[in-house]
């Protein structure tokens, strides 16, 4: 009988032992959703005076390529200083870092690189003739 | 024939009354049980403060136990030492209370509820002394088994108990506990603990504040237990407890060092009074249910992140 006893005891422990049943994680349950949609880059409607003068002062002509500072001789401040360095063939190399990194073809800017959607922009306008717009 | 032949021995050595228990025993060799002393009080009561002993209660007896747990006193909660008699050492802090029933049937099964303030957790455990010490050449330890359930009725405001409403809010601790009472003054305790959490809350990877990888919360802990304690009046012991966490920890986002939780331990007094025995410690924990206490210990007991707190326990025999 005592006999008997222990065993209904310890199947009641067991029982309670093994009841825990569920493994939930609470952040597993809820991943935290990452938007990753890419950006659309926007290449309609590219003038000097608003998309490229805008790229141009945001990355190169502070301390740089402007008319007080010209570093290599490079002034990207103006239409006219672009549009040399569009003839003279330094402007698209420097960016686009398609050519050896010295010299005239030294890839700008000093350190990293312009967006994709930048060097985009720059490339449609300069195939577009570089207009004066 | 052979009757009459011992009947008749023993009205003759009836008059030798020291011998007479000897003989008795002879002849009743087969059928008599030998009774086993079993040593009784390896601790004070079912308690040592936070954690369980091998001790059940006496047959058929309720035991209401009280359980308080003043606030944090100093600066695991971001206070200076300058406030720890500010704060009345943590009386004016949040506290923590837990109220239980236990009643045990036999001196060796024993159940109990309780619900305890924080994480506003409900309990029930079942508690059996599988082996018990004895003073005698038998038993070198009592062992006792131990299983509850702890469900958490918080209320936390966002979906983190949604996926399952009641089995989320389930956690269970089950232990085995070995004691054994060297002498009069001196009780060791070792055991081992399982606690389950049916939900945790972080998964991995994260980088934690000290650097190191944390590949997520685990719904399986485990310990090992060691309680003792030495009496030094009639009426008073010294007690101590301490958690060890095999398993690692989980995500404490209170721990700015390491994210860590903290061991759980804990130092104090028992001071027994007729039918009350009451319990003074320092303690570490703020939860008084054991998954609370062993996974979720936020004080750093070396750093002042500790508490002051009783237990009374009352015990009426039915």
């Amino acid at each position: 009988m005592h006999m008997k006893k222990s065993i209904l005891i310890i199947a009641l422990f067991t029982a309670v032992l093994m009841s825990g049943c569920y493994y939930d994680n609470y952040e597993k349950l809820h991943p935290v959703v990452v938007n990753t949609t890419p950006t659309v880059c926007d290449t309609t409607g590219i003038t000097f005076s608003v998309t490229i003068s805008g790229i141009l002062n945001a990355n190169c002509v502070t301390g740089c390529h402007s008319s007080s500072v010209a570093s290599g001789a490079v002034i990207l401040d103006t239409w006219t200083g672009a549009h040399r360095q569009v003839l003279n063939g330094q402007l698209l190399p420097a960016i686009n870092h398609n050519q050896p990194n010295s010299g005239t073809t030294s890839w700008m800017p000093l350190t990293g690189s312009l967006s994709a959607c930048d060097i985009s922009k720059i490339n449609q306008w300069v195939n577009a003739g570089a207009p004066n717009n | 024939m052979k009757k009459i032949l011992f009947s008749t021995l023993g009205l003759c050595f009836s008059v030798g009354l020291f011998a007479q228990d000897e003989l008795l025993n002879l002849v009743n060799d087969g059928n008599q049980k030998k009774e086993k002393d079993f040593t009784i009080a390896t601790f004070k009561t079912t308690r040592l403060y936070n954690f369980h002993t091998v001790e059940t209660q006496s047959k058929r007896s309720l035991d209401f136990r009280i359980s308080h747990r003043f606030g944090d006193m100093g600066l695991s909660n971001g206070s200076t030492a300058s406030n720890f008699g500010y704060n009345a050492f943590g009386l004016d802090q949040q506290a923590s209370i837990k109220l239980s029933l236990e009643y045990c049937f036999d001196g060796r099964f024993q159940i109990g509820i309780g619900r305890c303030s924080d994480q506003k957790i409900v309990d029930g455990f079942a508690k059996y002394r599988l082996l018990r010490q004895t003073t005698t050449k038998g038993n070198p330890v009592s062992i006792t088994l131990f299983a509850g359930a702890y469900h958490s009725f918080l209320r936390t405001g966002d979906d983190y108990f949604n996926h399952n409403p009641i089995g989320d809010r389930f956690s269970f601790c089950d232990q085995i506990m070995i004691a054994r009472k060297f002498n009069r003054r001196f009780s060791l305790q070792v055991g081992f603990a399982y606690v389950h959490f049916n939900l945790v809350p972080m998964s991995g990877p994260h980088t934690l504040a000290d650097g190191t990888v944390f590949t997520g919360d685990k719904n399986d802990l485990m310990y090992i237990t060691g309680v003792t304690r030495y009496k030094i009046t009639n009426r008073m012991a010294l007690t101590a407890e301490y958690a060890f966490p095999l398993s690692g920890s989980n995500y404490n986002a209170a721990n700015t060092v390491n994210n860590t939780y903290y061991p759980t331990m804990a130092l104090g007094i028992d001071i027994e009074t007729g039918g009350h025995v009451f319990q003074l410690a320092v303690t570490n924990s703020f939860g008084l249910e054991e998954p609370e206490y062993f996974a979720h210990t936020t004080g750093n007991f070396f750093n002042a992140g500790i508490r002051l707190g009783f237990n009374i326990s009352r015990v009426f025999d039915l």
